[in-house]
């Protein structure tokens, strides 16, 4: 083999390797098979974290805050099921009917702990109730049978009803399904408050940090638990539904019930997308060399890579979230690359060597490929890493698994395969297809003769995807990330838009202790501090049923002849109501002490134009507006968490793209010892990232927490390409580099980029959106990176650089 | 009867005499009834809470435009505009003395002998049986709040009184049943004298606690004791008839309030207080939102 200067220090490395990996190669198979024995005791405690909450960031103020308000007022868990008469009269007996009977039938599951409906709640004509006696539960339709008009009378525009269990153009009604707490996990979760909140105020100390590790631990199990019995529990609902099909639609929806949907998605999405990439994979490898050996080591390589690191997770209990469910098909596909570039090296040798012995043709392969095949693999894995610094909890985790997959992908195609090769019989290799050979020769020829049409021709068609950039935006929400067509997303619309929204937030104000009334628990200064929140937070047009004490006031002056209810009254109305009833009505509203008024809405996802970031900022301000000081009031729960993360999406790309081209700029100069090569290498890539964001932009899809790594990601895998073709361009004879390098590194890099954008182009049949982008644009950015490096890079490399032997000579 | 009548228009206009007297802070007299616009000149400098508080309706100016609020929570105390404090003398309580005393009188009576009673009533006749008798009591209110709605000018309401009157005592025998509003729709037009006196701007004048018939004010206790005398079963019937039905008619409007009674005087910090602020801060309201709104 021809050695060149600038790589002599790492040639004789590589041999030496080579040699070595070849005569330990029992030895090293021995080691692995104990290692993925050792991996086949940790897999089955292997496990899918698949909540949603995953998808948030846990650690941090606003987290802390949203479940202490979760703790103060409690609110029931339940979900909504909208019953929409195919006639369209929701009050009629028939409706009335099979709301019974639903209710009776949801009832019967077990931990279902109540359910409301139009038919349960008390309804009222006038406020005489509220004061007198009487006994306010027996004014149902239950027990007094109203009349269908009586109870269209007593339901329109209903303060605390509309939006929540009929909507407003009373062509559906709802049924509110509440469910019990688990006791234990709700004991477990406020040990686990009691010791974060520490954090809000000072770092947490050690001790408190493994008191914490355990807690979490003892949680994790009652969480998947839950997880799983709600599962069941929808698909026990949705049972039930079909049985009224005939004479309704209905619609499951509600905060948790988008959730558990991503849960299910994603666990499905898991096996089958696992299982059909190793076909895809398998189907392409036979196609390509037409040879089983070829098609069956490579399969069991990626599949040793997969298992240790299933089992390496384990033992660490790392576990997969929404956003790293897809790591198993990642590393399938990396893996897989690494090895099509050693399998061309391989079968080029065995070609032309056919003499050779097996033994001889894998230390030929290694002497060349185990250099590039070690770099191409760190820059994937430095790709990743840099998610570590995106500063999101989910993707910093997914980065992290990600680097410790890559490592392991290194060493299984690095020491494994060559090791399980050397068992094969040295067999006549097929060539490749010519049509192939023959299109990258006329690619070649094209870049020789006009390098600079070629390098302007490329730089000017991405810079036509540049404009995109501009028009990235974040707007997203949990319903866009169900397919528009599907039948989850109609559904969770319907309730989104008729039964007021899906993602909640919760407005939680501390009110003035000066402004109180020994006699009183609420003054109506107090009182009316709320009010005015309260008639800011429903102002907007993105908030859905908007509920606090105000609904229930709101019903008393409805009642009491529109004459507004003293502070007195009210309060005599609260003393004399019992406990329970109490806490029922008002406890997820009121907190006594400290004195806190909670003003809870859901966020209709669904709104047209909604700009979530604007939404927040005029909250706020007319918040402050209003007379609330910012100490004074706190904005928690789902929307909030789930906008923090959307605000930092813009701000961690920039620092995960950023982070990601000086890291392979770093590596690049590193490995080719040139400012001028490591340049040269990396504008194809940096051409190529762009690119694939401008593409995002154009195409109007929202940045999330999957889509902001497809750029570093892309990088990682593209620059493996770059890699490998500048590698052989330099150690080619002189004259014939390009030529060279088109016929040895062509064929595997167009192979490897097929095989890695058929894979993820796979995810673009998911249900779940932000996979089906992910998928489909990393495959976008593959064969982007592949036309980048096959026009652009030669081209600059032949005006530019001169191959290394010709220096030499 | 003409007697009667006699007297208690001369008693009514004393007391009403007395009760257009300012004899506390001028602020507090007139104010509720005549300044009800919400004005905005006057509300600029108070925020849009505090004039909730105070009965009004504000406006605020969100991101989303202007929004109109209705209270649904007041106390309608009156606010400097400057400073948005709440005057002193909010509660019109000259009387305190006086009322302290007969409150805890009230008290002990209720406590041994209207509460028990009560019960017993209610122990002693099912809810349907009270409820009829509830019934009727109402109905042979009705002349009196006729006479009250016409003297307010309140002609329609006038007719509806005349109306149930005559419907419920023929077809609903004698009031026990109440097919006027069943199937006539004609609800009730209830009016006392203290409505209509307070329709013509009469002040409602301190605190009053009665001996056992409770909390009003001077113009409230004017209602009371005249109605007492204009008393419908005091005309249809002779004492001692008289003094038995309007027993069981006290009695009857009791038992449900009994226990409303006693649960939030277990509960007040001060239950004078309590009981007084409510009832003040309810009359006020009903003052200003009985009015026709500007």
């Amino acid at each position: 083999m021809t050695t060149s200067a600038s790589h002599s220090s790492n040639t004789p490395v590589s041999n030496w390797l080579a040699q070595r990996i070849l005569q330990l190669r029992i030895a090293i198979l021995l080691l692995f098979a104990v290692l993925l024995a050792a991996a086949a005791v940790f897999v089955p405690q292997f496990r899918i974290d698949a909540s949603a909450d995953t998808l948030l960031v846990k650690n941090n103020a606003l987290y802390i805050k949203t479940q202490q308000a979760n703790q103060r007022f409690s609110p029931d868990e339940f979900i909504l099921v909208a019953y929409k008469p195919r006639n369209g009269e929701i009050f009629s007996n028939t409706t009335f009917t099979d709301l019974t009977w639903l209710r009776e039938q949801y009832l019967a599951l077990s931990r279902v702990q109540s359910v409301t409906s139009i038919l349960t709640v008390p309804l009222l004509s006038d406020a005489s109730v509220l004061t007198s006696d009487a006994d306010v539960t027996e004014l149902t339709w239950q027990k007094q049978q109203f009349s269908p008009q009586q109870m269209q009378q007593m339901l329109s525009d209903h303060p605390i009803f509309t939006d929540l269990l009929i909507n407003k153009a009373q062509t559906a009604t709802a049924l509110q399904i509440v469910f019990k707490p688990d006791p234990e996990l709700s004991a477990l979760e406020q040990e686990i408050l009691a010791v974060q909140q520490n954090s809000l105020q000072r770092p947490l100390t050690a001790d408190e940090e493994q008191q914490l590790e355990q807690l979490q631990q003892q949680a994790a199990p009652l969480r998947q638990a839950l997880v799983k019995q709600r599962q069941q529990e929808l698909q026990q609902i949705s049972h039930i539904n079909q049985q009224v099909a005939q004479q309704a639609e209905t619609f499951t929806g509600g905060a948790y019930v988008v959730a558990q949907h991503l849960v299910d998605i994603i666990s499905s999405d898991l096996t089958v997308f696992g299982s059909a990439i190793t076909g895809i994979i398998a189907v392409l490898l036979l196609l390509l060399y037409r040879s089983i050996r070829w098609v069956l080591f490579p399969l069991l390589a990626c599949a040793a890579s997969v298992w240790l690191t299933l089992g390496l997770f384990a033992v660490l209990d790392i576990r997969a979230t929404v956003i790293s469910a897809n790591f198993i098909a990642l590393q399938l596909i990396l893996t897989l690359a690494v090895m099509i570039h050693l399998i061309a090296t391989y079968r080029e040798v065995a070609r032309n060597n056919p003499d050779h012995s097996q033994q001889q043709r894998i230390i030929s392969t290694l002497q060349q490929k185990l250099a590039p095949c070690f770099y191409a693999t760190i820059t994937t894995s430095v790709g990743f890493g840099s998610l570590i610094f995106s500063g999101i909890q989910p993707v910093v985790a997914f980065g992290f698994m990600m680097l410790i997959a890559m490592l392991i992908t290194m060493s299984v195609s690095l020491l494994l395969f060559p090791a399980l090769l050397s068992l094969l019989k040295a067999n006549t290799e097929t060539d490749d297809f010519a049509f192939i050979t023959a299109g990258l020769q006329a690619t070649r020829r094209l870049v020789e003769r006009a390098p600079w049409a070629c390098i302007v021709m490329v730089l000017l068609l991405f810079s036509l995807l540049l404009p995109g950039l501009m028009r990235l935006n974040v707007e997203n929400s949990f319903i866009n990330y169900f397919a528009s067509d599907t039948q989850m997303y109609q559904e969770l619309r319907f309730i989104d838009q008729e039964f007021g929204g899906s993602t909640p937030l919760d407005i939680v104000i501390n009110l003035q202790p000066e402004d109180s009334d020994s006699n009183l628990l609420l003054s109506a200064k107090q009182f009316n501090q709320l009010h005015v929140a309260h008639a800011a937070v429903a102002a907007f047009a993105a908030s859905g049923n908007v509920t606090s004490l105000v609904n229930f006031t709101t019903l008393a002056r409805q009642l009491n002849d529109d004459k507004p209810l003293t502070e007195y009254e009210l309060n005599s109305i609260y003393r004399l109501l019992d406990e329970k009833v109490a806490s029922q009505l008002v406890g997820a509203y009121l907190s006594d002490k400290p004195l806190q008024a909670r003003i809870s809405t859901r966020i209709q996802d669904t709104t047209a134009g909604l700009d979530r970031e604007q939404l927040m900022q005029q909250l706020n301000q007319d918040l402050q507006s209003v007379g609330l000081t910012p100490q004074q009031y706190s904005l928690t729960n789902l929307f909030v968490l789930y906008q923090d993360i959307l605000s930092r999406l813009f701000d961690s790309q920039i620092k995960t793209l950023g982070l990601v081209y000086l890291a392979m700029a770093i590596l690049l100069l590193l490995i080719f010892r040139s400012v001028k090569i490591a340049v040269i290498a990396l504008i194809p890539n940096v051409c190529t990232t762009l690119g694939i964001l401008g593409l995002i932009g154009w195409l109007g899809i929202p940045l999330d927490i999957m889509t902001i790594t497809i750029a570093a990601i892309a990088m990682g895998i593209a620059v493996d390409d770059t890699i490998h073709f500048v590698h052989n361009y330099l150690k080619a004879p002189r004259g014939q580099a390009l030529q060279n390098s088109f016929a040895h590194t062509g064929i595997a890099m167009l192979f490897t980029s097929t095989v890695i954008a058929a894979g993820f182009a796979i995810f673009g049949f998911s249900s779940f959106l932000p996979s089906v982008y992910f998928g489909l644009l990393t495959a976008a950015a593959m064969l982007m990176a592949l036309a980048a490096d096959l026009t652009i890079l030669p081209a600059l490399l032949s005006r530019f650089v001169q191959p290394a032997a010709s220096e030499k000579a | 009867m003409t007697s009667n009548t006699t007297l208690s228009l001369i008693l009514l206009l004393l007391l009403s005499g007395c009760a257009s007297q300012p004899q506390t802070p001028p602020e507090d007299t007139p104010a509720p009834i005549t300044s009800q616009s919400t004005d905005d000149s006057a509300n600029a400098e108070l925020t849009a809470s505090e004039q909730l508080s105070s009965g009004k309706t504000a406006t605020i100016e969100t991101s989303q435009g202007k929004i109109e609020i209705e209270p649904t929570v007041v106390d309608m105390a009156e606010r400097a505009p400057a400073t948005g404090e709440e005057q002193a003398q909010q509660y019109n309580d000259p009387l305190e003395g006086w009322n302290r005393g007969t409150f805890a009188f009230n008290h002990f009576t209720y406590t041994y002998a209207l509460i028990p009673l009560a019960k017993g009533y209610e122990y002693i006749t099912p809810a349907p049986v009270r409820d009829k008798i509830g019934n009727a009591f109402s109905n042979i209110r009705e002349p009196l709040s006729m006479l009250n709605n016409l003297a307010a000018g309140e002609l329609k309401d006038a007719g509806t009184n005349l109306g149930r009157f005559l419907i419920n005592t023929t077809i609903g025998i004698l009031g026990l049943f109440d097919p006027a509003t069943a199937w006539f729709d004609l609800p009730e037009a209830k009016q006392s004298i203290a409505d209509t006196l307070a329709g013509y701007g009469v002040a409602p004048g301190p605190y009053l606690v009665l001996p056992i018939l409770g909390q009003n004010n001077v113009r409230g206790s004017t209602s009371v004791v005249s109605e007492y005398l204009l008393d419908p079963i005091g005309q249809v019937t002779n004492p001692p008839d008289t003094y038995y039905l309007q027993g069981v008619d006290a009695v009857d409007s009791f038992s449900d309030r009994a226990r409303v009674y006693e649960e939030l005087y277990r509960q007040a910090e001060d239950p004078y207080l309590y009981f007084r602020n409510q009832f003040l801060q309810g009359v006020k309201r009903d003052d200003h939102f009985s009015q026709p709104q500007q």
